[in-house]
């Protein structure tokens, strides 16, 4: 009976620890793009892997800081706890390492904000602009990596006998070489205890990195977190399934180690040989994987653009060299999966200048990483609002039109608009309207009312937005007001409208809205016209309405900050980008609206006749304004109110 | 070199570690190949004098000569002495063969000369067929074996031991002491030896040096300091010792607990209060009538070879130990031969050591204690 339950309880521990991974490593061999639709076995998403350079720029980034500060923190920390455990005033001992623990203690928030206001004001002094990069990236990450070093070096120290450096002076060693004849290999398991525990920290790090990394050297972690607004790519899938089996071959290759050392046990040397082996093989494993994105980035032969059919020209001498840096939405240009061309490898080609492409996943995270000073961009993509707060605050400055002569192709309903009313800031890059997508198979009627979000006969089958600007708008519409208001009671009332629907409500969900429509898992979602083309392509149950009511249009438009470094690569890049063959690739990739007349009357255009896209009737819709502080506040209050009803 | 040439000498060494006077103006000879003993008890300078001899430590001031040159300032990997350490401070990541090479391969030694040296020395320790052993496989015996054999393997002029036999059991003990004695013998080169076990002491040293409170209580050979010891510390701190108040009348005569005793000591002053001490095993039991001084017995314990007794005599506790039994509460007499009276001038140590109205196995326990890492530290420090 006992044994039963014990193999039992077995059982679930490893369905919870590997169930996951299971599901993962199965989806990474799906055919679809789906995670509820199943397609078939295939190595499509290692393809598309094999073709994200810059998914693989960024693994090869985060171990080779990964494997750098953690050396430097061993070492580092190795003499730290060398020097803490000589100590002969306990008070001082306790005092220091009280001090050194703090960085494992502070929450990794304070940490990343301190170090990067730190960073940002030695680089004002150094008046270095771009003081964010690959060396603060190093500095974070040994710093928050020394503490564990120091710990699990220190009782190996005290487990050392206290003498056995003397005895080797004794013997005829200088103090320096006794140190690293007799008490480094008797520390050393929990020197390699510490680097991997390092290398472990600093592989997966995201809050801090967040912070204190440039545009110039992403990690992993930050690259895969700006995917959040649209679905994660399955070729993520692929790489950490791919992670996974290179940690199980690791240790795997640990444990044959391991026990070849045991058998080996009555021999000298067993032990310290078999922990220098281990670490050996961390790094050729590490090393060999870095090898592969490298061999991988350089080995893409990317499909081409005609450089005939372009309307500007992109060779300028003076700024052939130069670099820029792009900041820009995850997965918001065409990169070079499925068959597409790499937009951004591409300008580089024909112009010659370099682009630090980044990705932030909201304009909120792009607003603080302007005003945290610490990085210069040159190229931005905000929507519409946010364009209207840099401006007011100064962050934008006027673009030279006479620079970007593709500015011809935007359509006249793209000019003028609140935010940009003489055409003087930005030069819009896409667009869209929120909709509301049901399956087929579940409405029988056709929900062109925001109204069906509270209908009971779909209770526990509607989805909503999990942010408080578009789960509010939902309700301002039903209720007749603007999504701008500025009355706290039209706020109020819109609130008390969302708790009356929250019994209702499934969950609140941002990309999660893929998976649960494409497998049916629920109804109705209001979400953006442009996804919900790529739900379809999955369940072709799902369909799609503009609610009668109204609804919000973005733009998201390009714009050159106040203190870009490189304006006339900018300019350069923001051109190019209207290119209609540029244009046309980003819109299909993309799948959201275009602001390109070349690319509206393309024939090639797949999305052209789209009615979802582009309806022949005119659809009521509002933008989001920049709304004042108090609002804003109110806001958050109410939206906080609303999730804990 | 000639045999009786002073190897190592202390001049004037002071030390003191946060105020605290640790050495106090030592000063001490060594002569080549002797054995020489550093006695007392935790805490009284003796390691820390080791640790000055082996270079791991600076004197505040004094002076340390090995043969005529001064070795202050000379880092410890510069001296000719090696040191055995409590703990024997192995090299736990290296084997048998390599742990007795290690001082060879620092001086550059070809590798047959280390092959050959490290068997000779396996030899010498009765270790041979060892060199391939783990260290942590062997049992502290063994190690033991080890760090003397990595010791003497670089051919030491001198060599230091720090309580080298403390982590034994008692059987272990006495064998590594006589085999150390004959190792020391064997090689002719001086060794230091430090212990708070007067037994080890006395059987093992060529010389003998008591030390208290970071100063030398008194030199010699073993048999003077049991014979003779300088004050009442030595007399306590080496075998068991009935100390009591006495005045010198004149030479050859001291008079104690009421009674004027014939000596062999002389050279006092008139009436000098002096201590007076008598060992346990020179005090003849007699019949009441027939003993110099009277008492009852208080206690018997039957210690195999004799007993020990403990006699009131007019309030003062003697010890006591013979082959002949006396019951509790016997009435009993004693006798002291003049030449087992050992008469010393009062010193600050007078009143401290009495008699043995308080003894207790456990008591004499707790007040000799075996050193552990803490008091091991506190000598040092």
């Amino acid at each position: 009976m006992k044994r039963s339950v014990s193999k039992l309880y077995t059982a679930f521990i490893m369905i919870f620890l590997y169930a996951p991974m299971l599901v993962m490593i199965v989806l990474s061999f799906n055919g679809s793009s789906s995670t509820s639709v199943m397609s078939g076995f295939s190595f499509k998403w290692y393809g598309e892997l094999l073709k994200d350079t810059v998914t693989l720029q960024a693994l090869s980034n985060t171990l080779v800081l990964a494997i750098t500060s953690s050396l430097l923190a061993v070492v580092i920390g190795t003499a730290a706890a060398v020097g803490i455990h000589s100590m002969k005033k306990k008070w001082l001992k306790n005092a220091v390492l009280t001090v050194t623990n703090i960085p494992m203690m502070n929450p990794e928030i304070v940490t990343g904000v301190s170090m990067m206001l730190l960073f940002v004001f030695v680089g004002k002094l150094v008046s270095s602009q771009d003081v964010l990069g690959f060396p603060t990236l190093l500095i974070a990450h040994i710093t928050f990596n020394l503490p564990y070093v120091i710990l699990s070096v220190l009782p190996k120290l005290k487990q050392t006998d206290k003498h056995l450096s003397e005895a080797a002076q004794d013997l005829g060693c200088t103090p320096v070489s006794a140190f690293f004849k007799v008490v480094l290999p008797n520390i050393s398991s929990g020197i390699i205890t510490g680097f991997i525990m390092a290398f472990t920290l600093s592989l997966d790090d995201f809050i801090i990195s967040y912070f204190v990394s440039g545009p110039k050297f992403q990690t992993l972690p930050i690259v895969i977190f700006s995917m959040t607004k649209k679905k994660v790519k399955p070729d993520m899938y692929a790489l950490s399934s791919l992670i996974f089996a290179a940690v199980l071959l690791l240790l795997i290759l640990m444990n044959v180690f391991q026990a070849r050392a045991e058998r080996k046990k009555m021999q000298a040397n067993a032990s310290s040989k078999s922990s220098s082996l281990k670490a050996v093989s961390v790094f050729v494993v590490f090393a060999m994987v870095v090898g592969i994105a490298h061999f991988a980035i350089r080995g893409t032969t990317q499909s081409r653009l005609d450089e005939t059919k372009f309307f500007g020209t992109y060779e300028v001498e003076s700024l052939q060299g130069t670099e820029i840096n792009v900041y820009n939405w995850g997965e918001y240009v065409a990169d070079g999966s499925e068959d597409m061309v790499n937009v951004i490898a591409e300008f580089e080609r024909v112009s010659g200048v370099h682009v630090n492409y980044t990705m932030f996943d909201s304009n909120e995270d792009l607003y603080s990483k302007l005003k945290s000073e610490g990085i210069s961009y040159d190229v931005i993509v905000p929507s519409d609002y946010m364009i209207e707060r840099l401006k007011t605050e100064g962050l934008l400055q006027k673009i030279d039109f006479g620079n970007i002569p593709n500015y011809r192709f935007i359509p006249d309903n793209y000019r003028n608009l609140y935010f940009d009313p003489q055409n003087e800031y930005c030069v819009p890059y896409t667009g869209g309207m929120v909709g509301l997508i049901y399956n087929t198979a579940m409405v029988d009627e056709i929900p062109d009312s925001w109204s069906v979000m509270w209908d009971e006969k779909y209770a526990n089958n509607i989805l909503t937005f999990n942010n408080p600007r578009d789960a509010f708008g939902v309700a301002q519409y039903l209720l007749g007001y603007s999504v701008n208001t500025t009355s706290a009671e039209e706020w109020r009332a819109a609130a008390e409208k969302l708790k009356a629907q929250k019994p209702l409500i499934q969950s609140y969900v941002m990309d999660e809205v893929f998976g649960k429509m494409e497998s049916g898992e629920a109804a109705i979602a209001p979400y953006y016209a442009g996804d919900y083309l790529a739900m379809a392509a999955e369940n072709p149950d799902l369909a799609f309405v503009y609610p009668k009511e109204g609804t919000n249009i973005f733009v998201d438009a390009m714009c050159i900050p106040a203190n870009a470094k490189n304006k006339a690569a900018a300019e350069l890049f923001i051109n190019f980008m209207c290119e209609p063959e540029v244009a046309l690739a980003n819109a299909e990739y993309l799948g959201y609206l275009c602001p390109n007349t070349a690319v509206l009357e393309d024939e090639r255009y797949s999305l052209k006749d789209s009615e979802v896209l582009y309806p022949k009737e005119k659809v009521k819709a509002e933008y989001f304004h920049n709304l004042d502080r108090d609002t804003l506040d109110l806001l958050s209050k109410l939206w906080e109110e609303v999730k804990l009803a | 070199m000639e045999k009786n040439a002073v190897i190592i000498d202390l001049k004037n060494i002071s030390v003191s570690f946060d105020g605290q006077q640790i050495l106090k103006d030592l000063n001490l000879y060594i002569r080549d190949g002797e054995f020489i003993t550093l006695l007392g008890p935790s805490g009284c300078g003796k390691t820390t004098t080791l640790r000055i001899i082996a270079g791991f430590l600076e004197p505040d001031s004094g002076e340390v000569v090995f043969e005529g040159k001064t070795m202050n300032g000379v880092p410890a990997h510069k001296r000719q002495v090696n040191t055995i350490f409590q703990r024997y401070a192995l090299f736990p990541h290296l084997n048998v063969f390599e742990n007795i090479a290690f001082g060879l391969r620092q001086q550059k030694k070809s590798k047959d000369e280390i092959r050959k040296t490290v068997e000779e020395m396996l030899a010498l320790v009765n270790l041979k067929g060892f060199e391939k052993r783990n260290i942590a496989s062997l049992s502290g015996g063994q190690q033991q074996r080890v760090a003397i054999a990595r010791a003497l393997a670089v051919k030491p002029r001198v060599l230091l031991l720090d309580e080298p036999l403390g982590a034994l059991d008692l059987k272990l003990r006495k064998d590594m002491q006589a085999e150390l004695k004959n190792i020391q013998q064997r090689l002719g080169i001086t060794f230091i030896y430090v212990t708070h076990d007067q037994e080890e002491a006395l059987s093992m040293s060529d010389t003998i040096v008591v030390m208290d409170s970071g100063e030398i209580q008194q030199i010699g050979s073993p048999t003077d300091i049991y014979n003779e010891p300088k004050n009442a510390f030595v007399a306590d701190f080496i075998g068991e010792s009935n100390i009591l108040d006495g005045i010198m009348h004149a030479d050859f005569s001291v008079e104690f607990q009421g009674m004027k005793f014939r000596c062999v000591d002389k050279g006092f002053g008139k009436d000098e209060p002096v201590d007076v001490v008598v060992r346990p095993e020179d005090v003849d039991i007699v019949a009441p009538e027939a003993g110099m001084l009277r008492g009852t017995v208080t206690s018997v314990t039957f210690k195999g070879v004799h007993y020990e007794i403990i006699v009131d005599i007019d309030g003062f506790k003697w010890m006591i130990q013979t082959t002949d039994y006396s019951a509790v509460g016997d009435k009993i007499g004693i006798c002291i031969k003049p030449e087992e009276i050992q008469v010393m001038h009062k010193s600050v140590y007078s009143g401290l050591y009495g008699d043995y109205s308080s003894f207790s196995e456990e008591f004499d326990e707790l007040s000799d204690p075996i050193p552990t890492a803490e008091s091991d530290e506190a000598a040092e420090e």
